[in-house]
């Protein structure tokens, strides 16, 4: 201490030894005060609502709440810039807290608002669903197969495709999805009903009507026989004398509920007929060849191709019949019968009896009521 | 000229403390780079959790930085620390993503091949399948419910080479949940037949 001492006072010891000493209180002479909890809790919190979706859930509520976690966060920073001695942690405690019930305030938005569009996309989902099992459950009441279109397909897959993005939780690509299966779905109910619009039709319904009148009336002036065949009910009944004497079950074709126009187009003719032939032995047991064409079958025929709807090429068709086989499978525009009753009727009629074969007689047929929901309910 | 050395002092001391505390500019730039890379690769939308670790430790380091900036005595240690370590994460999450985008891409590449054999399957049951009365109609049904679904195929391969895996797979499954049905309804009509 002898030896350095004249080298301090050479120095000024003084000032160094002031300044030493400040520098060290600075250093070590204090620590730094701990930062807040709330600061950890609500960096945590801000994890939490991400990982659970919330930014996605709630985008605006979110980013309300984002703007305060970074304005907390600025105010940490002002805070922990200051010199030790000056920082006060209080106020961002206080700041912290209120970012932390912002967050509660958010992940509830979240939530509620993630039930309300899971609750609307599913409800979507099921109202598509259900039109398209009734057009589904109509194609297979009418067992008209033209009524099953690639479309119902199609809507049914990116149904199963939008349940999917629902459940990640992807609502944009479940409604652009959803939005596509309904188009599919309107499509295919007005590809229906411009098929069978002609049962909805009054004065159509009418026309048939009178037909079968006309011939019921002609059977009781006569006496004799009259086949009369209900395509929509899909219904044979045999006339004698005006009287109903028996109505079996029929079937037909996959187009049967068009009018019947060219060959190869698998329809059922509508109008009136008679017998022309019996054949005792048919390819479906007995059979009773139908006068398809008649004038009007020729008359409509020719226009369609005046119009050009058919091609030049394209032949009137003939050889419809009334015949056995049994009414499950699907004629080429014939009338089938269950072989019994196919019997019963061959042996009853003969060649010259009338055959009326109309789409309907009920003016309130299920076929409109149920197309008419189907476009109400969109 | 004691004093001059005693100013001289005091300032050597000073520079000592501060002036060798510089902002550590390269590997901030560094990790923002590897943070950058990990969203284009596309972190936000594959691994959002991991995506929000890596852009948090971005932001508390800035913030790290901002602290010792204004500080008379700075250091920027714990800044430097928390950039390593959100660099290698942004670096391994980078990887991380293209592993998954990877594991989605095939997953959506296996699922459409599935979807494809399935539905050569379902044309080989509804060509066997019987065609007798009774039968036919729903056959025929079938047959349209099948080319309407098969018409969707090709729409998956797109939404795979635009990097839409996660679509492409809802799309695929969708398919072959569909082909699946319309086999099991081929099945089942078969089975009655006999």
């Amino acid at each position: 201490m002898a030896k350095i001492g004249p080298v301090l006072r050479f120095l000024g010891a003084g000032p160094i030894v002031m300044a030493l000493i400040i520098s060290v209180l600075s250093l070590v002479g204090c620590s730094e005060p701990p930062i807040p909890p709330e600061v950890d809790l609500a960096v945590s919190q801000d994890q939490n609502l991400w990982k659970t979706g919330v930014p996605r859930f709630a985008p605006r509520e979110y980013e309300e709440y984002a703007a305060t976690l970074r304005a907390g966060q600025e105010l940490l920073t002002t805070e922990r810039s200051k010199f030790i001695w000056f920082q006060d942690y209080d106020p961002v405690a206080r700041f912290f807290s209120d970012v932390i019930a912002q967050g509660e305030q958010v992940r509830t938005a979240a939530m509620t608002a993630r039930a309300r569009e899971t609750t609307d996309l599913s409800l979507q989902i099921i109202k598509i669903a259900d039109r398209l099992r009734i057009l589904r459950n109509l194609a297979d009441d009418v067992r008209d197969r033209k009524l099953s279109t690639r479309g119902m397909a199609r809507a049914e897959t990116l149904l199963d495709e939008a349940r999917g993005h629902v459940k990640n939780g992807d609502w944009t690509k479940a409604r652009r999805v959803i939005g596509e299966a309904s188009l599919n779905v309107d499509s295919a109910v007005r590809a229906t009903r411009q098929m069978v619009a002609r049962f909805g039709d009054a004065q159509q319904i009418s026309h048939w009507r009178a037909l079968v009148a006309g011939a019921v009336q002609r059977s009781r002036s006569s006496g004799g026989y009259l086949v009369v065949v209900n395509k929509l009910d899909r219904e044979l009944t045999l006339y004698k004398s005006g009287q109903q004497v028996k109505t079996y079950p029929a079937g037909m074709g996959i187009n049967y509920l068009a009018d019947k126009l060219y060959s190869g187009d698998r329809a059922t003719p509508e109008g009136e007929y008679r017998i022309i032939r019996k054949l005792p032995a048919s390819k479906f047991y007995k059979a009773l060849l139908i006068n398809y064409p008649n004038e009007e079958d020729q008359r409509r025929f020719a226009q369609a191709k005046h119009r050009g709807e058919i091609s030049k090429r394209t032949q009137i068709g003939g050889l419809i019949e009334i015949h056995g086989g049994g009414t499950a499978g699907l004629t080429n525009g014939c009338v089938a019968l269950d072989d019994r009753h196919m019997l019963e009727l061959y042996n009853t009629v003969e060649v010259g009896t009338p055959v009326v074969i109309v789409g309907t007689m009920s003016a309130t047929n299920a076929l409109c009521s149920t197309l008419d929901s189907l476009c109400n309910a969109n | 000229m004691k004093k001059l050395l005693v100013v001289l002092a005091s300032l050597a001391l000073v520079a000592t403390l501060t002036a060798c505390a510089k902002a550590p500019t390269e590997e901030i730039n560094a990790t923002k780079a590897a943070v950058d890379a990990a969203v284009a690769e596309g972190a936000q939308q594959y691994t959002p959790e991991d995506y929000k670790m890596v852009a948090d430790g971005l932001a508390a380091a800035n913030a790290e930085i901002k602290v010792q900036e204004e500080k008379f005595f700075k250091n920027f240690d714990k800044a430097k620390q928390i950039l390593a370590k959100t660099k290698a994460d942004a670096e391994a999450l980078k990887g991380k993503v293209a592993a998954r985008k990877e594991e989605l891409k095939q997953a959506a590449i296996a699922t459409l091949a599935q979807a494809n054999t399935a539905l050569v399957e379902a044309k080989d049951l509804l060509a066997k399948a019987p065609k007798g009365k009774g039968s036919k109609a729903d056959i025929e049904a079938m047959q349209t419910d099948l080319a309407g679904v098969e018409a969707m195929i090709p729409e998956v391969q797109p939404m795979i080479d635009g990097g839409d895996f996660i679509g492409a797979n809802e799309k695929a499954n969708a398919i072959l949940a569909r082909i699946t049905a319309v086999s099991d309804e081929v099945k089942a009509a078969i089975e009655k037949k006999k």
